[in-house]
């Protein structure tokens, strides 16, 4: 059966023309977006879902609670973190003391502990039964209960653990502002004969309060993502609070509200965030970047300025990290067995894989955006992007709950067809997993990668396609070899962050599909801090590497260098939630 | 339009967003031809070389390359298919690649050995061959425009067709890359378009040029007939700068202090503009009585520009206008400020329009 129309077309000696209006590209990117957004608009949908006496319960009971701790956690990181990461970021950047350039990098190194492993660390260091009350009780001979000693494993002990490693989210935007402004503003402020104070405080403050707006939004939705700590604190914050409704009491409903509850909390952090910023980034009258005489601080001010930035980078890696080599090496050869190995391999593989899928299509969208920029495909990216926001536990709820449906569709399917049961073979299996790794992390491959294909002009695509290249042939051709160094760091950054998560491995993993990570927490969870060093610190070891990339960075950016594409990438990892660009 | 135009593009019109940029163009390239779109920046004229490249989507009208419809409504061939050689106002050199395998690129339907010698040739036609191993950066502006045109010939393409390809080189360099550009695309024999804002690179380089003003084409014409007989006021003002002076239609004629203009073509008593660039002012000194169709004038400075002296003259009142004309002369005439001088205007450099809208 022909249809007239088609013969009709057919016998049209036609040149090979099409109307691009909905291209291959353009699908992908939009399919794409629809299922990185799928799991945020599941959870965000148990709004509206009547969940009967549970959620009353919830309401009632532990709600108020989960609110109230979660707030005080932020109320603390966001200060702690403000104060640390500001305050170094003007001393390295504006003043010149012993060891200034070396405080410009190590001051990042508390980014490579993720916060559960700070706090198994600390737990076990300074725990009655640590090795510094046990000393304690030998030097003076008391005994339990006769002397007060504050306990770690408390609200503020997590807020003291969360900034530590948080800080440095502060300090480089903070620092990357300051650079910025060095010349063009604060020069002319101290030939006005303004002092290092007032120039700190009435222009160089103001100037940068975006950026540190935006490195305090990135603390705070950092700290409500926090799993590994709270819980094993004790400390009932939201997102323990979900774990525990979801695996403790069984109710995956009640679970998503709470989820749904605290994304609409994170989306108002974002708003809040962006009505602080205002009419968006202060303007720089000038792009001269030039080596600026700092202040030379001497005798006092000198030590006091070491201090206040080598306090940091002591108890917050330096000291961990020492701990965490020690135990390791004590129980290290009873813990790194075929086991551990194995846990290795699995957190080897998920994270390449991770990283792999993550690159690949955010290079995908990223290209499809560049070859028909519309505003629907705009959106689309952005709201793929807005993962990062989401707590690594919320988006576990929301990744199980429509994966479960659908095997038990294709169970259904298959049963009715065949008679065989598949299992759960979606949301039992690794799929899971990485599904939801790509929904919260592919905004950082996608942010390098967009910023990194800025080096190729859009006249070098359309260069390509006149000179005979399709725009695969392009993409591989043009893009790729020359945005590859910046498709290596994406998919570090992304490798890095996958060995890292805790929350939704431990809720998503196949049965019997153990990581580092997630032995580690296991090994804390029984009390066994010292035997978690081994896997904490392979973690720690592996998420040194991001921060040695943004090391160099920084030192290519410095002021009288020209600022770097490695800068510009630094600054769009750094730029997760993607509301810089909106 | 004959049918045997390398390049036609017949009643196209686009618009981005509720910005029209351009409104029923015709332009039509014969083989060989050099063709020059010249116009104000924002006139369309880039997106015009862009719709025949097949890199922006042509939304009305129909382009044809070789008799060969490219795109239409609901057709579009993509660049990649169309064989246009393309010359980009920053050059978009390939950063990743050697000079040699920048102009290989274009070739990969070749096999190695006659792509290596296809973009040799391409780089002796630019004078280029030493540098086939030397990456983009390493090379002066000049020379990056070179390897761009050697790219984009290299696969011997229908068209040629270059954006502003001079503008990035300084004035000196400009010129000689001109010239050198201008053999070598004639030599190829390859028809060719050029985008400019620049009407002396246009007149230096064109066979026809197609003025463009707001969307439009203005006129098409070889670069001599534009500047002795435009269509318009548009295009006279486009070439040089000019004096100007309104008046009505009597008579078939129209008044100046040189006398009557004939006006033809304007009905009576219409108001028109006319127009008289510099060099037909001749400026002679006044000695004795004012010769016959010559105006009085007393000059408020001379200056020399180039191998002119531009001058500027005062003829005080003139049917309620104050006229402050310059006038161009060849080589050196420098009358002193103050002095009384005879002006008369040479017809042939002048045109009279009626008066536009926007004039008046």
């Amino acid at each position: 059966m022909s249809s007239p129309s088609l013969a009709e077309s057919a016998a049209v000696p036609a040149p090979r023309g099409r109307r691009r209006f909905f291209n291959g590209w353009t699908a992908f990117t939009f399919v794409m977006a629809a299922l990185i957004a799928l799991p945020i608009l599941v959870v965000l949908a148990y709004v509206f879902v009547p969940s009967g006496g549970i959620w009353q319960h919830l309401a009632s009971t532990v709600l108020p609670g989960y609110i109230t701790t979660s707030l005080w956690l932020m109320v603390g990181v966001g200060l702690g973190a403000s104060v640390i990461g500001v305050g170094t970021a003007w001393l390295v950047t504006l003043c010149e003391f012993p060891g200034r350039r070396l405080f410009e990098w190590a001051l990042l190194l508390p980014m490579a502990i993720p916060a559960y492993v700070i706090a198994y660390t600390y737990t076990g260091l300074l725990d009655f039964a640590g090795p510094l009350q046990s000393l304690l009780r030998e030097l003076t001979g008391w005994s339990h209960g006769d002397y007060w000693y504050p306990d770690v494993r408390s609200l503020p002990g997590a807020i003291v653990m969360l900034t530590l490693v948080l800080y440095p989210y502060v300090y480089l935007l903070a620092r990357a502002a300051f650079l910025e402004q060095s010349v063009c503003v604060l020069e002319v402020s101290r030939t006005l004969g303004c002092g290092p104070w007032r120039c700190f405080s009435a222009v160089a403050l103001p100037l940068a309060r975006p950026a540190i707006a935006a490195g305090i939004t990135l603390v705070l939705m950092e700290t409500l993502n926090d799993f590994g700590t709270v819980q094993y604190f004790g400390v009932n914050s939201f997102t323990a609070g979900i774990y525990r409704t979801w695996m403790g009491m069984g109710e995956p409903a009640a679970a998503a509200q709470l989820a749904a509850v605290l994304t609409l909390f994170i989306a108002g952090l974002v708003l809040l965030e962006r009505l602080t910023r205002g009419r968006g980034k202060v303007h720089h009258t000038t792009s001269k970047y030039r080596q600026l005489p700092r202040y030379r601080l001497n005798g006092g001010h000198a030590l006091l300025a070491l201090l206040a930035n080598g306090l940091p980078v002591l108890i917050g890696f330096v000291i961990p990290a020492i701990v965490l080599a020690v135990w390791a090496w004590q129980t290290g050869p009873r813990i790194i067995d075929a086991r551990f190995y194995a846990e290795a391999r699995n957190s080897f593989v998920l994270a390449s894989l991770a990283a792999v899928f993550a690159v690949a299509i955010a290079m995908i969208m990223a290209y499809g955006l560049r070859l028909r920029r519309s505003r629907a495909t705009t959106y689309a990216t952005r709201i793929a992007a807005m993962g990062y926001g989401v707590p690594g536990a919320v988006i576990a709820v929301g990744v199980l709950i429509p994966l479960s449906q659908l095997d038990t569709w294709i169970n259904d399917f298959t049963v009715a067809q065949w008679d065989v049961r598949v299992g759960l073979i979606l949301s039992g299996g690794i799929v899971a997993v990485l599904f939801a790794y790509m929904v919260r992390f592919l905004a950082v491959s996608f942010n390098a990668i967009e910023a990194s294909l800025g080096k190729v002009t859009i006249h070098m695509d359309d260069a390509a396609r006149t000179l005979g290249h399709k725009p695969l042939g392009t993409l591989l051709r043009v893009h790729l070899p020359i945005t590859k160094g910046s498709l290596l760091t994406a998919a570090i950054l992304v490798f890095v962050d996958v060995m890292k998560e805790l929350p939704a491995t431990l809720l998503l993993r196949p049965f019997n599909f153990d990581t580092l990570a997630i032995r580690a927490y296991q090994l804390a969870s029984d009390e066994r801090l010292a035997d978690a060093a081994a896997p904490s610190l392979a973690i720690v070891l592996v998420g040194i590497v991001p921060v040695i990339i943004l090391s160099v960075a920084i030192a290519k950016s410095r002021p009288g260098s020209e600022a770097t594409q490695q800068e510009r990438i630094a600054e769009a990892v750094m730029d997760k939630t993607a509301v810089e660009r909106a | 339009m004959s049918s045997d135009d390398v390049l036609r593009l017949e009643g196209v019109s686009h618009a981005f967003g509720d910005t029209r940029v351009l409104d029923d163009v015709n332009i039509d390239a014969k083989p060989g031809e050099l063709l020059c779109l010249l116009g104000p920046s924002g006139c369309g004229k880039t997106t015009a070389l862009r719709l025949a490249a097949g890199i922006e989507e042509l939304q009305q009208g129909r382009i044809t390359l070789a008799g060969q419809t490219v795109a239409a409504p609901g057709l579009h061939v993509p660049p990649e298919r169309r064989s246009v050689g393309m010359v980009f106002q920053d050059y978009a050199l390939f950063p990743h690649l050697s000079v040699m395998r920048n102009v290989q690129f274009g070739l990969s339907d070749l096999d190695a050995a006659a792509r290596r010698k296809r973009a040799g040739e391409a780089l002796e036609q630019v004078g280029m061959s030493a540098y086939g191993d030397s990456f983009p950066h390493m090379l002066s502006g000049g020379q990056q425009q070179r390897v761009a045109l050697a790219r984009a010939l290299a696969p011997q393409p229908r068209v040629l067709l270059l954006d502003e390809p001079f503008s990035g080189l300084d004035s000196n360099l400009r010129a000689h890359i001109r010239d050198e550009t201008l053999h070598v695309v004639k030599d190829s024999g390859t028809t060719t378009l050029i985008v400019t804002h620049d009407p002396e690179e246009a007149m230096y380089m064109a066979d026809r040029i197609v003025v463009m003003n707001e969307g439009r084409v203005e006129q098409i014409a070889i670069p001599d007939k534009l500047y002795c007989e435009p269509a318009n006021a548009f295009v006279t003002t486009f070439f040089s700068s000019i004096n100007r002076l309104e008046g009505r239609v009597r008579g078939g004629m129209v008044a100046t202090p040189f006398g009557l203009v004939p006006a033809p073509n304007l009905a009576e008593g219409a108001r028109a503009e006319v127009l008289m660039r510099p060099e037909a002012l001749r400026v002679t000194p006044l000695e004795g009585a004012l010769p016959d169709g010559a105006a009085a004038a007393h000059v408020l400075d001379a200056r020399m520009l180039r191998r002119a002296s531009f001058i500027h003259l005062c003829f005080g009142a003139f049917e309620g206008q104050h006229l402050h004309f310059h006038s161009r002369v060849p080589g050196r005439y420098m009358p002193q400020t103050g002095d009384h001088v005879a002006v008369t205007l040479e017809r042939a450099q002048t045109f009279v329009f009626p008066m536009t809208e926007k004039g008046a």
